[in-house]
């Protein structure tokens, strides 16, 4: 048995710089990817997500308990010359819409770069020219020239650019989306840049509710209050309500169609927010003050403390609040909440292309439009597309501060 | 129990608002009045509990009935209005033998009102906790735009003893940390007065280039995070910790801490795997390594990392006696700067060492440091209670200070990363 062993691991360990022979895709000038293995893990700082150090040890037990239950695809990025792994590649697939994300051991510099620029063409091409996928969509730090040479020569196309998102030695950089779409389906449903972003309302942002200094008392567990609504963090009982709005909605355009909530489901997902220490979603029932009745929420989505940004969503089910100026003195004392006392740099959000209310609601509220995310979701027959906005602390900051009447609820 | 009587024993519990401190003998103030945690203060846990995330009374009645009650050698207590018993805020202590640190909060919707409440509970709970019950001292800290806080403090007769600059976020924008001290004057008479007491200071004092960052020339060592010109940082292994225990053992000098400690190899490799396993981690530890041989000669780590406030203190031990005072450490510690402000993008540092340790103030000195203040009085040592001297070190200074090579030994390329 032991000598078997030993000609098994004889025959596992290939020459180095012999790796990549005999595989026939994924292969490409200087770099291969292959699937992860539990050897790897002596390598995982070069390829594992994490802003953290992990010991061989941990990395081994992460990658036999977590990585192989996650439905990403996820493979290491090895150099061909002497199979040494210097990053690694994911894709999350979402039916239509493919999202990459890659990372090169940032210590091997310039070339780490080069190197991931590789991977991301070897992996969208893989997945778009020879599996006939729809689009694949990766975001890029903009000083991160090399990738960015390499994926455009490679024919992928910038959509959005999201202004100052991550922050690196002490700079603000910029992170710019790209798209690789199949010629194919370009030729079936026309190329998605032709299709306009219809714009409802003036598009002129209005002045942000002024701060209101309290003299009564504030309402019983508020943390930011208007002149008319206040923010409250949720409760269990929330999500009746919610339920409830739901099977009451009139309008199918906010998302694709409308949804059913269940009480059980919001609790529990409430739950799971409030748990951790340093939550990444922080959500807010929004209140009137009159009479501390729920009329939505507010929240902000996927918080990165490390670069300081997140994006925002709202939603309003109570439908007589709708349009009457409610929702955006919410958005604003979420804004504030955001930018004040979190400490956010700057927050992003994706509106659906039909919702077209929505997204004049962002830009009444400082919102800019910054590019587009094309064939993200199935929609009359075609892949419909997002509109992306953002909004930094600074031009928050510098609107001008002044109240304005609501319309009141008809 | 039948349910009228359960009626009226809650009836019983509940008195007519205004009434709450009623019978109180302390901590009653004019405005305010402090008493422990009761089951019902779940329902204002937003204007209490010190945190500015959202969290649901469901929530606080579990912290309350979970959390808080397996608390050791910590209490919390609820700030509230007299005239109509509503919770406002909160006094949180944690004591350890001679300290005990207070923490406050106050719901900020209350505004100015609520610092003036948190001013009169400061100046209750201070005299309480040093006079009635003999406490050697009490440490808090304010921010320095608290100025009524401030003024409160200071007409007790507290002190202030160390500022840490830029280390709290405010709402809207940053300020400095203040450290108040309030000593039992029993004990001041026993022991004098520790500011008298100086800090005796070794080496120049004066900082140190900062090694450049290098463009390797070769493939980085295996698994590592930061490397410079001689030294490189990758995460603790297990195979580190029987190295780590042997050393601990053969440790020749005593003035590092409170005496010499000694690690076991099963608790060293629990400890380190465990700080680890946190996520997102709050201590973040590396093993500082030779470039020429691998060697493991320390440990390096960022603790108490707050991602709010974007704060941490730093800590480094070398394990290895005959490698101390060659530049290893400092050049350690600058990559671990470089991780600290540069990719978790923190804001500022800070670091205290016991008085008699000069050697490794002086190391902070050198790397960038400035020293903010005092504290006295951590723990027993030889008839006295032993005194830290603290240092802090913004992001933007570590930043500006001049990079060179250190100790004749050239980075490969020295250019951008």
């Amino acid at each position: 048995m032991t000598a078997a062993t030993s000609t098994e691991d004889k025959t596992e360990t290939l020459a180095p710089g012999t790796g990549h022979e005999g595989q026939t895709f994924l292969v490409g000038d200087e770099v291969y990817l292959r699937g992860i293995e539990v050897a790897d893990a002596k390598f995982a700082m070069s390829w594992r997500h994490s802003l953290y150090p992990h010991s061989i040890d941990l990395n081994e037990e992460w990658i036999k308990d977590d990585l192989a239950k996650t439905d990403d695809l996820w493979f290491v990025i090895v150099r061909k010359v002497d199979d040494r792994i210097v990053g690694s590649i994911r894709v999350e697939e979402g039916g239509v819409f493919f999202w990459i994300t890659a990372v090169a051991d940032p210590l091997f510099g310039h070339s780490g770069l080069r190197w991931k620029g590789e991977a991301i063409v070897l992996v969208a091409t893989w997945m778009i020219d020879e599996r006939g996928q729809t689009t694949a969509y990766i975001e890029i730090p903009a000083d991160e020239t090399p990738v960015i040479e390499r994926i455009e020569a490679a024919g992928m196309r910038n959509t959005a650019r999201f202004r100052e998102m991550l922050e690196r030695d002490g700079k603000r950089v910029d992170r710019l989306g790209y798209e690789y779409l199949n010629a194919a389906w370009m030729a079936t449903l026309g190329d998605p840049n032709d299709s306009p972003i219809e714009r409802s309302g003036s598009g002129a942002p209005r002045p942000v509710p002024s701060p209101v200094t309290l003299d009564g008392e504030p309402p019983r567990n508020a943390m930011m209050v208007g002149k008319r609504v206040y923010l409250r963090p949720e409760e269990p009982d929330d999500g009746v309500k919610a339920a409830l709005a739901a099977r009451h909605e009139t309008e199918t355009f906010f998302d694709i169609g409308r949804h059913l909530t269940s009480p059980v489901m919001y609790g529990e997902w409430m739950r799971d927010h409030e748990k951790a220490e340093l939550p990444s979603w922080i959500t807010f029932c929004v209140c009137l003050r009159e009479n501390d009745e729920p009329i939505g929420w507010v929240g902000l989505l996927d918080i990165d403390y490390q670069n300081r940004f997140a994006e925002t969503g709202s939603f309003f089910g109570t439908t007589e609040y709708r349009g009457s100026g409610y929702g955006s003195e919410a958005k604003q004392l979420l804004l504030e909440y955001g930018f004040e006392r979190l400490g956010l740099h700057m927050v992003q959000s994706w509106v659906y292309f039909p919702n077209t209310r929505s997204a004049a609601a962002l830009r009444k509220q400082g919102y800019s439009e910054c590019g587009r995310i094309n064939w993200v979701y199935s929609h009359n027959g075609t892949l419909g597309n997002f509109v992306a906005f953002d909004l930094l602390a600074e031009a928050w900051r510098a609107m001008p501060r002044q109240d304005w009447e609501p319309t009141p609820p008809t | 129990m039948s349910e009228q009587a359960a009626t009226t024993d809650e009836a019983s519990k509940t008195p007519a608002p205004g009434t709450g401190h009623a019978g109180q003998t302390f901590l009653v103030g004019d405005e305010i009045y402090i008493r422990a945690v009761e089951t019902g203060d779940n329902k204002f846990g937003v204007s209490w509990k010190d945190t500015i995330f959202p969290k649901s009374t469901e929530w606080y009645e579990t912290w309350i009935k979970e959390k808080m009650v397996k608390e050791k050698r910590r209490a919390t207590y609820i700030i509230l209005r007299k005239r109509d018993d509503v919770p406002v805020g909160s006094i949180r202590t944690r004591r350890q033998d001679p300290l005990t640190q207070i923490d406050h909060w106050i719901d900020p919707l209350y505004g100015e009102r609520g610092q003036l409440w948190l001013a009169e509970a400061l100046g209750l709970a201070i005299p309480w906790l040093v006079d009635e019950q003999h406490r050697p001292l009490v440490r808090t800290r304010v921010a320095a735009n608290q100025d009524a806080a401030i003024t409160q403090l200071n007409a007790l007769g507290a002190r202030q003893i160390a500022r840490f600059r830029e280390a709290e976020k405010t709402w809207g924008g940053r300020a400095d940390v203040l450290v108040f001290e309030y000593l039992n004057r029993q004990w001041v008479e026993r022991l004098g007065d520790p500011n008298d007491v100086s800090f005796e200071r070794s080496g120049s004092g004066e900082g140190r280039p900062v090694p450049p960052p290098i463009e390797l020339s070769s493939d980085p060592p295996l698994n590592a995070v930061r490397v410079g010109p001689r030294v490189y940082l990758r995460p603790f292994e297990r195979k580190d910790a029987p190295l780590a225990a042997r050393w601990s053992r053969q440790e020749p000098d005593a003035n590092w801490d409170s005496g010499r400690f000694m690690y076991s190899t099963a608790g060293y490799e629990v400890w380190n795997e465990g700080l680890q396993k946190e996520d997102p981690q709050k201590f973040v530890r590396f093993a500082a390594c030779l470039r020429e041989n691998d060697e493991l000669i320390g440990m390096v780590g960022i603790e108490h990392i707050d991602y709010l406030h974007r704060t941490a203190e730093t800590e480094s031990i070398m394990h290895r006696a005959d490698h101390r005072g060659g530049g290893y450490g400092t050049e350690a510690k600058h990559l671990l700067f470089d991780y600290a402000f540069n990719t978790l993008n923190l804001h500022a540092l800070r670091s205290v060492v016991i008085f008699p340790n000069t050697r490794s103030a002086a190391a902070l000195r050198k790397q960038g440091y400035q020293e903010a203040g005092r504290m006295h009085w951590h723990f027993p040592a030889n008839g006295y209670f032993e005194n830290f001297i603290c240092f802090d070190l913004l992001a933007s200074e570590w930043r500006s200070m001049p990079r060179a090579s250190m100790n004749g030994v050239l980075a490969e390329e020295e250019g951008a990363r």
